[in-house]
């Protein structure tokens, strides 16, 4: 599917940008300028970053919960 | 609810269901553009009557809008679904379809509760060419489950070169 027929951006593009990291809609903006023109795609580029950039969070939350374990071994 | 409110309620959904026709009216359009565009001239000529038939349904809720005193917004579009390959069109053409059935459906009941009759038998018309063209993508796309899309895809050529 085109998901920004202004920039023909396909839902290809956008899934690949998001996995490599565009992690909010002003990234992908700045990376591939979907939802600059008229708009009407932004509500589709939210609702990818939701499901595709769901693992990023989970990969952050982990990181965090790693860093915190790391702290406390250390203090102890 | 007073006559005053129930006739806005009925103006606000026809504008609702006139947005979602001009929506389909450029998806079809589009979509048989590309299939054109592929070679594919009989889907284009099947999505360019479907688009025009929209365009039909468009004229009648416009008409319909005036005669309740109200205006139809012909400006506002909802998001153009564009697919890639013919399967992906259909899927698309089909979700598009399914949401307007079932926005028809809550549409007929308003105005079956307002006593408006005028609204509901207009908007059952719609309704039963809708249903016609969702059996219809539902079944190309089992189709193309079923034979392949390379094997459906060749059925939708013709051999004639342009004069």
């Amino acid at each position: 599917m085109i998901v920004c027929l202004c920039h023909r951006i396909s839902e290809q593009t956008l899934s690949k940008l998001i996995i490599d990291g565009a992690c909010d809609l002003e990234s992908v903006q700045k990376q591939c300028g979907a939802g600059t023109s008229c708009g009407s795609c932004v509500k589709i580029i939210h609702s990818y970053l939701k499901i595709l950039g769901e693992p990023n969070h989970e990969q952050e939350r982990r990181q965090k919960r790693n860093h915190r374990l790391v702290k406390r071994s250390v203090v102890r | 609810m007073n006559k005053k409110d129930a006739k806005k309620e009925i103006i606000g959904l026809l504008n609702e269901v006139l947005c979602a026709e001009l929506t389909a009216i450029n998806q079809y359009f589009l979509h048989s553009k590309l299939c054109a565009h592929w070679g594919y001239a009989v889907l284009d000529r099947v999505a360019m009557s479907q688009s025009v038939g929209e365009m039909k349904h468009a004229q009648m809720i416009t008409e319909r809008v005036l005669f309740l005193d109200g205006m139809p917004n012909l400006q506002k579009l909802g998001k153009v679904l564009v697919g890639e390959s013919v399967l992906e069109q259909m899927e698309l053409d089909r979700n598009l379809e399914a949401d307007a059935i079932e926005r028809l459906n809550i549409g007929i009941a308003l105005c079956h509760k307002h006593g408006d009759h005028g609204s509901r038998m207009l908007l059952e018309q719609i309704l039963s060419s809708e249903e016609a063209h969702y059996d219809w993508l539902d079944q190309q796309v089992k189709l193309i489950t079923s034979l392949g899309e390379a094997n459906y895809l060749t059925q939708k050529i013709t051999a004639a070169a342009p004069a």
